[in-house]
């Protein structure tokens, strides 16, 4: 019995060895929404947000202090503009977990802001699992709130992390799991692992500069004046 | 008659200024009629993503990129 926890000790020691740095590219799929898709005012747009959805790529690049996930540079045209609003898209993740530290850059018609937030998820960790590629990967679930002007609204986020990947990270900031969350659904917008590489090296990994340091609240308020029409 | 010949001459030369004058006014008016709508459809946009449960960042954007829409449509068919 010891023989076998000294086998299994050394096996996790050399993966941990083996992975010091990380970069996974994600697609985008926006599904039907049962909301989105019925209402009048909304239903086209979503529409075009789902055929747009299908050309954005995404990226995560970690090492094992710190992380990165941004949208990759894409020509845009209307569709393609709908689906980074539906998706927030085009907002990006800066986390230290050394640090402690998380950073999301928000830009948009508002202009381009860095928030500095201190955001973690409740994970209810279930027991049902997935084969994504060539990893075994666990189901976990949550709710993200939004609490807007009209009231509190609760949608559900379901995660597949892989633990035989050892990082606690995920698309869109998302952290905490016992291993690297490799397919993420917030609502009806799924976040889904295309390319994995691992590797030994120690990546460097620098924190982006753009956009003025502001507070959540002040961003906040930024976003409920209206904006300015240019014509 | 060179009196009346003058006459003549310089009533159809105001008409003609007229009238030209009336077309530029009515052009400026579509102008701001398709303005108004885009921005219509800014506020529209955002409160019906505000009622079906979006953020504000969310709802920002998405109304954002249907005013976008609308303008360059609009532009498009100018």
């Amino acid at each position: 019995m010891l023989g076998r926890i000294i086998v299994l000790f050394i096996f996790i020691g050399n993966l941990s060895a083996q992975t010091n740095s990380l970069s996974v590219n994600y697609s985008l799929k926006i599904g039907f929404d049962e909301s989105f898709s019925k209402n009048d005012a909304l239903k086209d747009y979503y529409a075009l947000a789902q055929k747009g959805a299908q050309a954005i790529k995404l990226k995560l690049e970690a090492n094992k202090n710190v992380s990165y996930f941004a949208m990759e540079d894409i020509i845009k045209n209307e569709e393609i503009d709908f689906a980074i609003a539906f998706a927030e898209a085009s907002t990006s993740y800066f986390i230290d977990v050394k640090k402690d530290q998380k950073t999301k850059y928000e830009s948009g018609f508002f202009g381009e802001y860095m928030i500095e937030y201190q955001e973690t998820t409740p994970w209810k960790l279930e027991n049902e699992t997935k084969q994504i590629g060539s990893y075994l990967c666990y189901k976990a679930t949550s709710e993200q709130v939004v609490v807007n002007p009209k009231k509190t609204f609760k949608h559900p986020i379901v995660a597949w992390y892989c633990p035989s990947i050892p990082f606690n990270i995920g698309p869109k900031g998302y952290t905490g799991l016992p291993g690297l969350i490799l397919e993420l659904q917030v609502r009806n917008i799924i976040w889904g692992a295309t390319k994995i590489e691992i590797s030994n090296d120690n990546k460097i990994i620098e924190k982006p500069s753009k956009g003025k340091l502001i507070t959540e609240e002040e961003f906040k308020k930024i976003l409920a004046s209206p904006p300015i029409f240019g014509n | 008659m060179k009196k009346v010949f003058f006459s003549a001459v310089a009533l159809v030369a105001f008409s003609f200024a007229g009238m030209a004058n009336e077309i530029e006014e009515k052009k400026v008016e579509t102008v701001e009629t398709k303005s108004v709508g885009c921005h219509t459809v800014y506020l529209d946009t955002y409160q019906s993503a505000i009622d079906n449960g979006a953020n504000i960042t969310q709802a920002g954007n998405v109304a954002w990129a249907a005013y976008k829409s609308c303008t360059e449509n609009v532009l498009t068919k100018a």
